[in-house]
């Protein structure tokens, strides 16, 4: 990048503000998808709304392709810097800006840490329901880009239901405030619209977020299958019969051996073939009112055992394994592939074994952990980057993954998002007429596509729209 | 042949035959196509787009009067003759169907599956699901479920190319693709017709009841209402309606039994003289007693008062003074637990002009307690001088942006949504 590109960027964000030095840009050239990697040209790491918004200016005079990035925990390549770009990180924005607890919303700068607001909002009695396993890091904004999930979206929704209001940033340096609360959006629902954009809209700088009540009560249990595919009937038949727990996950055995001999042991049982965690919240006798037909449930399809945490130090525990799954699983081999679909719940069964199956023919090494409840499967595949016939067969066996459960209703993200990692699987599920909306709608925002450029819509769509008119 | 007559014979061709719809009571009426297919529906936006004839976009019509009149029109293109379940699976606890589906229908439907649907509109009878979504149209129960925009899992929407183009999906949870279906949701029709919808369920309850108490002055009434709001309890819907000689207060409970009756007790504890009704009196006693039903029904202009919940006992009893000093009768209702309020203008204000004042002037006292104030069946001569939907929006600009890009020939008529989308 020119020399005085770089003192003008400078000039606006300060010497912590900016990263040039090639020996630093090491650190931004991935995301959590560590298979592709690219150095930005440059890293800006604004602290205000208008700090950014200069920044965006001069990018923007300079036609620079743009990458948005939150905390790099995303696992589908959506902040992969691409090819000359200014990567635009939200790591000095960390400030929760207000938290009023009588209307129950909390407006926070976007690089605030997932569980830094639900600690926050703790102190209201309040939290921040959208949980991602990677909440210790994960940022609220990257959050946002990606409509991130987590074990307790199965009852309170995805990022995208908690959202009340953001500030964006255009493509043009321009501010776009969209925070003013309201129960419904005047004009068209620009808000939801960009929840799930990843990053090809805009840059959210502030967000305002829902907080929802910690419930009077929360009673975790853990139910101890001698095989997977009891456990994903037990989930089954809890959807069927129409139970509304808080969150329902599944853990196979592979991953609750790893997960047993780190540091996050949560004494799941070793010998087990999966376990079923399930939480309930609410009133004493709401959750006693959900628990029991689950014991039913759960003892009709064959647990072993079924436990039920007694402190919240125990339910901590439990919670603790299953968030530390995937970095438990470095001691299986040194990478991590975490795949990432979603089921019909009425199929659970068939395509958990569908995976396993892939895994056996294409001899790699499969672990699942997964939001059984919203039909969310992980089929994580350990490997090690640096034998190249692994990493051919990790790949084959997760794009036949994917087209297996696209064959079977399903869809190709959950919570990860699309990104650089399934782009090309896009016109699996949807028409060429389907994405070329979509390149419509992100030609509003963005005219000139420099937002994320590359990513989520597949490369013969974007090349086919190219040349199309700027909007008038 | 008059041009009017070529055109009602060339849509016949396409769907069979053409009846006439009214957008407004006070505007000319204009030819009605209502397509059987998906098919006939893409083909009828393409003869538009081909001819350059303008079109809007309208289900069973019971929304027209929220939205202002638009410029030029060729034809309305209803779907409420789309009326296919294009799947149903219960335990999935998903549904997809086309946008002529009525709501009662379609509630029915997920009844007899084990499902409650929400939204809960008033007079569901007279509402398609497409028009619902079409509208943003929530119901009171969205104390307890969110809006519907929450619940919409996809959609299949035939844009101004003539495509018909999905956005979503049927699952319960998905982040394939940017959220299209949000756009749509609750655009009115300005930037394609929303075919087909997939919506999440919830479970039907067990145990219904329907908690009520009265208050003689509207202070009183939010206090009540602010005590049961604050129990742990999971209250479907809440509301507040003037009576001739005061307030009636009615909650409504539901889910598993054993949770409702703990509910109830609860509420009994605070409520003086409370009365309850259970099951399926319930559910009737209060889509009859409902102001929100009475609203749908009426002619007369309505407005709709939102903002955060607790500035509610600031902005009532504001528009209480309001329209008692413009000598204002009609149907009163409060949604306490999501801050809405309902007024209907019954009597008083009959020229249009000191309509727009009032209203002019009580949307700036609103807006400085951060309320706003939509206007619904409003006499078209009060809409020269002002948007129902509200003063004019952030970003409002890319709002106009996003509609030229997916429409940019104009095929869906302008004019009718806020900012004259």
């Amino acid at each position: 990048m020119r020399r005085e590109l770089i003192d003008e960027l400078l000039a606006v964000l300060g010497p912590a503000g900016v990263i040039h030095e090639p020996a630093r840009l090491l650190a931004y050239e991935c995301d959590g998808l560590a298979l592709l990697r690219q150095r930005p040209a440059v890293v800006l790491l604004p602290r205000s709304t208008e700090e950014c918004a200069r920044a965006m200016r001069i990018l923007h005079r300079e036609r620079l392709p743009v990458v948005g990035r939150g905390a790099g925990t995303g696992l589908s390549g959506g902040a992969t810097p691409v090819e000359g770009c200014a990567l635009v990180g939200f790591a000095r924005m960390r400030d929760v800006l207000e938290v009023n607890a009588a209307e129950r919303y909390a407006r926070v700068q976007a690089g605030v840490v997932n569980i830094d607001l639900t600690l926050a909002a703790e102190k209201h009695g309040l939290f921040y329901a959208p949980d991602p396993s990677s909440q210790a890091a994960c940022t609220i904004g990257g959050n946002v880009g990606e409509n991130s999930g987590g074990p307790h979206c199965f009852k309170h929704g995805a990022t995208t239901r908690h959202i009340l209001g953001l500030v964006i940033v255009r493509d043009d340096g321009s501010i776009l405030d969209l925070s003013l609360p309201s129960a419904d959006p005047l004009g068209y629902d620009l808000v939801g619209l960009f929840v799930g954009s990843e990053g090809m809209f805009g840059l959210a700088t502030e967000i305002t977020v829902r907080l929802v009540p910690v419930p009077q009560v929360t009673e975790t249990l853990l139910a101890i299958f001698t095989d997977l595919d009891s456990a994903c009937d037990a989930v089954s038949d809890a959807i069927a019969a129409r139970l509304e727990p808080s969150a329902l996950e599944i853990l196979d055995r592979l991953t609750i051996q790893a997960v047993e001999a780190s540091v996050f042991a949560a004494g799941y049982p070793k010998q087990a073939d999966a376990v079923l965690l399930v939480e309930a919240e609410g009133s004493e006798v709401e959750v006693e009112a959900t628990l029991a037909p689950l014991r039913a449930i759960a003892h009709k399809r064959g647990a072993i055992d079924i436990r039920r945490a007694r402190s919240a130090a125990e339910r901590k525990q439990l919670w603790a394994g299953r968030k530390g799954a995937f970095g438990a699983m470095g001691r299986i081999a040194p990478d991590l592939y975490v795949a990432d679909v979603v089921v019909p719940r009425t199929k659970l069964r068939e395509l958990v074994a569908a995976a396993t199956r892939i895994a056996n023919d294409k001899q790699v090494k499969l672990a699942n952990v997964f939001h059984a409840g919203d039909g969310n499967l992980h089929p994580n595949i350990s490997y090690d980057r640096r034998d190249a016939d692994e990493v051919r067969r990790v790949l084959e066996a997760s794009d036949e993954i994917v087209r297996c459960v696209v064959a079977a209703g399903g869809s190709l993200s959950g919570e990860h998002g699309i990104g650089l990692e399934k782009q090309e699987f896009m016109s699996l599920v949807f028409s060429d007429g389907d994405l070329r909306a979509m390149c419509d709608v992100r030609r509003a925002w963005d005219p000139d596509g420099r937002l994320n450029p590359g990513k989520l819509i597949p490369v013969h769509v974007c090349r086919e729209m190219r040349g199309t008119e700027r909007p008038r | 042949m008059s041009t009017l007559e070529q055109l009602e014979a060339r849509l016949a061709r396409v769907c069979g035959s053409v009846e006439v719809a009214r957008l407004r009571t006070d505007v000319e009426p204009l030819p009605m196509v209502a397509p059987r297919s998906v098919e006939e529906t893409c083909e009828l936006v393409r003869l538009a787009a081909v001819d350059k004839l303008r079109v809007v976009p309208i289900g069973r019509g019971s929304k027209l009067g929220w939205c202002s009149t638009p410029g030029h029109v060729d034809f309305a293109l209803s779907t409420r003759n789309l009326q296919r379940i294009v799947s149903h699976v219960p335990d999935d606890g998903t549904i997809t169907v086309e946008a002529g589906v009525g709501m009662d229908e379609l509630s029915a439907r997920c009844r007899a599956g084990g499902h409650f649907l929400t939204p809960d509109v008033p007079l569901a009878a007279r509402r398609s699901i497409g028009g619902v979504v079409a509208a943003g149209e929530s119901g009171a129960d969205r104390l307890r479920f969110g809006p519907v925009r929450h619940h919409v899992l996809g959609t299949r929407t035939v844009l101004a190319n003539g495509l018909a183009t999905r956005s979503g999906g049927q699952l319960v949870k998905n982040v394939t693709g940017f959220d299209l279906h949000r756009l749509y949701c609750g655009s009115h029709g300005t930037l394609g017709v929303i075919v087909e919808v997939s919506l999440r369920l919830f479970p039907e309850p067990e145990h219904e009841l329907r908690v009520t108490t009265r208050a003689s002055e509207l202070a009183d009434a939010l206090s009540l209402a602010r005590r049961a709001l604050a129990l742990p309890a999971r209250i479907v819907s809440l509301s507040i309606e003037r009576t001739g000689d005061g307030f009636e207060l009615a909650a409504r409970l539901f889910g598993l039994r054993d949770v409702v009756e703990a509910e109830q007790a609860a509420l009994l504890a605070l409520w003086p003289r409370a009365n309850t009704q259970s099951g399926a009196a319930a559910r009737a006693s209060s889509e009859a007693a409902s102001a929100r039903q009475r609203l749908a029904l009426s002619a007369h202009p309505a407005l709709r008062i939102a903002c955060l919940p607790l500035r509610l006992d600031v902005v009532a009893p504001l528009v209480q003074r309001a329209l008692a000093d413009a000598r204002v009768a009609g149907a009163f209702s409060l949604q306490p637990g999501i801050a809405e309020l309902d007024v209907e203008l019954a009597a008083g204000l009959s020229e249009a002009s000191a309509l727009a004042a009032f209203l002019r002037s009580l949307r700036a006292t609103l807006a400085r307690h951060g309320a706003s104030l939509a206007l619904r069946n409003a006499p078209r001569t009060a809409l020269v001088e002002l948007d129902p939907f509200g003063d004019p929006a952030s970003g409002l600009d890319l709002m106009r942006s996003i509609q030229r890009c997916l429409d940019p020939e104009g095929v869906f008529a302008t004019g009718r949504f806020h900012g004259g989308l």
